[in-house]
């Protein structure tokens, strides 16, 4: 849960890189001729809207109102005391504490006059917040728009890039910091340590798998950990993920082998099922690809996706009798995997 | 098949419930957001993103993402079933369902946060079945804890406990907030808590709620606030207390004062038959017999208590409106968390148990107004 340091620097993301976003996503629903649209955030499904705004809730959910022109409203289910927080950490400047979420979102749209209504990724909203908002508002007045990341291309700006790379980067460094001896330790000692480094180096939020080697890693129940473990970190910097998968306490070769071969597997344009396919006949490894820029921070692939130029993919791959696990954030550019930590 | 084991009378509660309600079936869900209904019926974690729990009359089956189907389930868990994507784990509900026979009234309980997405799947394959809102029903049974339950809960309180010594010598003039709450997150993972809900502030009375921790550093003659909120097994206890940087001013300590007053005087009313509405009321009379009856409206504070359980904020919401009687074996925080012009906000509360004659303090930690920073 969002816990680290949820602040926005604008010397790392600057109030017109932000604005230059809304004015793009505005500019689609001029083309389109919807007056609005609206988006949903949780703390399970925080991208979109923060890709937007900046505004990350730290709990609960709230919806964002973005009109064809002017400046964005939100509405979250979080105490009034708490606007001026959301005011600071964000670009918007229309916050209001919802009673009801929908109730409150038809009523503002409905004051401005908004009758051609996107409601963006109506998947990612819960169905009964869906329910409220078409029952507050004529049958005709909403059209369901596809996720962000299929609109814009998310992960791809410079600013992205480098905040990916910093998760990356604070996920290598915590990963030393705690070193690859992990005999002696439980799950729950490893997974503190690296919880520990991670927040101290400015890390929003944090999930960390541990296991033993040559098994999934789960969350960490007590269990004393063997010479050789596998761990899995998902960081979060200032909205901006990655996933690594390791092997701690073996030969490194275990890892470098696996890392080498995903990018064998992992060409662009290949179906992920022909991937996963590629990676079991070779020698039993099995992958599994995320889609890391939209919706939650990371959304399995389905095997009939494809590995697409301009994705940001998080790929784990375990080799169950090399007792190996390996896994990073991507960017698939045309010619093959860029790491991104 | 028969349940045995420490969940035997849990499920046995549950399909009791779906006989009275008229359920066929009981789908339990989670997500991200929350995981609570999931855990309830499952209660080993799951990395997955979102579960599904189907119970029925015979068995439970867990739907989870893979690779996470090959870690252990819960002990209630007869059959896991995993898929590689959302849409595919959705439709693979669906099919165990129809196969089982389940309908025509399928409960659903945590769909309050279920998304659109998979709610489309499951109305489009699961054929003649209904999905019935049921997160109330099965709430109802969450209320009163049972021993296992209890035992979770106790542990994380002593989790808390710890946490707040840790949290306390972390205070010191210029140390920035996020430091302190890396450290405590980093304990508490330690010492097996799975999760932990941790909000802070700093400051005065510029200081009007808590936040995820900030840059800001501390100084002297600051309150500094927390609420330690860790999960172990899943159950999360909470802890809520206050420091001065230094020592505290008259004003800390005249606020404080009527802190521990509301709280002493919730403490000493909370008992079986007692409502949330009283818990909230005799906390609130102290504040409004000292003039200050207007910091007790939401503009100020949100609520004065809440349950504890899968849930960090569970139901009943301790507000002067919830007619709610409270029964023994609820867990409860009663918080009089609220702004003061006095010294800025402030936070003391205690995780409770309500015992046939009153209630016992699960987090042990001295109930006093905490002084940091002198090193």
């Amino acid at each position: 849960m969002k816990r680290g340091l949820v602040e926005w620097d604008p010397t790392e993301l600057s109030r017109e890189a932000l604005a230059a976003r809304v004015a793009r996503y505005q500019a689609l629903l001029a083309e389109r001729g919807l007056d609005a649209a609206v988006f949903y955030t949780s703390v399970a499904q925080p991208v979109a809207v923060r890709y937007l705004t900046h505004f990350l809730p730290y709990w609960n959910e709230g919806v964002l109102v973005l009109p064809r022109a002017g400046e964005p409203a939100l509405f979250v289910a979080l105490s009034n005391r708490v606007v001026p927080w959301i005011k600071g950490s964000s670009t918007l400047r229309e916050v209001r504490a919802a009673r009801s979420l929908a109730g409150d979102t038809a009523r503002y749209l409905q004051e401005r006059g908004a009758a051609r209504i996107g409601l963006v990724d109506r998947g990612s909203f819960p169905y009964r917040l869906v329910e409220e908002l078409r029952a507050q508002l004529p049958a005709g007045a909403w059209v369901d728009l596809p996720p962000l990341g299929a609109t814009l291309p998310l992960g791809q700006d410079p600013d992205e890039r480098r905040l990916r790379r910093r998760a990356g980067a604070l996920a290598i460094q915590a990963l030393a910091e705690v070193g690859a001896t992990v005999a002696g330790l439980t799950d729950c000692q490893l997974a503190g340590r690296l919880e520990r480094a991670l927040r101290l180096a400015g890390a929003e939020d944090t999930l960390v798998l541990v296991g033993p080697a040559g098994q999934w890693p789960g969350l960490p129940r007590g269990a004393p950990l063997g010479e050789r473990a596998h761990v899995i970190l998902q960081v979060e910097y200032k909205g901006h993920w990655v996933q690594l998968g390791r092997t701690l306490g073996g030969p490194p070769a275990a890892n470098g082998h696996l890392a080498e071969r995903l990018r064998t597997w992992c060409v662009p344009g290949r179906r992920i099922g022909a991937i996963v396919d590629a990676a079991q006949a070779h020698d039993g490894t099995a992958v599994y690809l995320y889609r890391s820029e939209r919706g939650t921070p990371f959304t399995a692939l389905g095997a009939g996706e494809q590995l697409a130029v301009g994705n940001i993919v998080a790929v784990l791959a375990l080799h169950p009798a090399r007792r190996a696990l390996y896994g990073d954030t991507f960017a698939v550019e045309a010619d093959g995997l860029l790491a991104l930590s | 098949m028969p349940q045995t084991g420490r969940y035997a009378a849990r499920l046995a509660r549950l399909r009791q419930m779906m006989a009275e309600q008229g359920l066929d079936g009981l789908l339990c869900f989670g997500n991200g957001f929350r995981k609570d209904y999931l855990r309830y019926v499952n209660p080993a974690p799951t990395p997955s993103p979102y579960g599904f729990c189907l119970l029925t009359p015979q068995d439970v089956t867990l739907f989870v993402e893979a690779p996470w189907d090959q870690l252990p389930p819960g002990e209630t868990v007869q059959e896991v079933i995993g898929a590689r994507s959302p849409a595919e784990v959705a439709r693979a509900v669906a099919r165990r369902a129809r196969q089982l026979g389940v309908g025509p009234r399928l409960g659903l309980a945590g769909g309050e946060v279920m998304e659109a997405a998979f709610y489309d799947i499951l109305r489009e394959s699961l054929g003649a079945i209904t999905l019935v809102p049921a997160s109330k029903a099965v709430m109802e049974l969450r209320y009163v804890k049972d021993e296992a339950e209890l035992e979770a809960i106790r542990r994380a309180a002593a989790i808390a406990d710890e946490g707040w010594k840790l949290f306390v010598a972390a205070c010191r003039p210029g140390v920035p907030q996020y430091e302190i709450t890396a450290r405590c997150e980093g304990l508490v993972r330690e010492l097996g808590a799975e999760d932990n809900f941790m909000l802070m502030a700093s400051g005065t009375t510029d200081v009007y709620g808590m936040t995820p921790p900030s840059s800001r550093r501390l100084e002297r003659g600051d309150n500094v606030l927390t609420e330690f909120t860790p999960q172990v097994d899943g159950y999360y206890a909470q802890l809520c207390r206050t420091l001065t940087v230094g020592p505290p001013s008259p004003e800390q300590r005249r606020a404080f004062e009527l802190f521990k007053r509301a709280a002493d005087a919730a403490l000493a009313l909370i008992r079986p038959g007692v409502t949330a509405a009283d818990i909230a009321r005799v906390q609130n009379d102290v504040f409004r017999a000292e003039g200050y009856g207007e910091y007790c409206t939401a503009q100020y504070t949100r609520v004065r208590g809440h349950g504890l359980g899968l849930h960090f904020d569970e139901e009943p919401m301790i507000l002067e409106e919830v007619d709610f009687p409270i029964r023994a074996g609820m867990v409860l925080i009663a918080h009089p968390n609220t702004y003061l012009p006095l010294a800025g906000y402030m936070v003391f509360g205690d995780a409770l148990l309500v015992t046939e004659t009153g209630c016992e303090r699960l987090t042990k930690t001295e109930r006093i107004l905490f002084q940091a920073g002198e090193s």
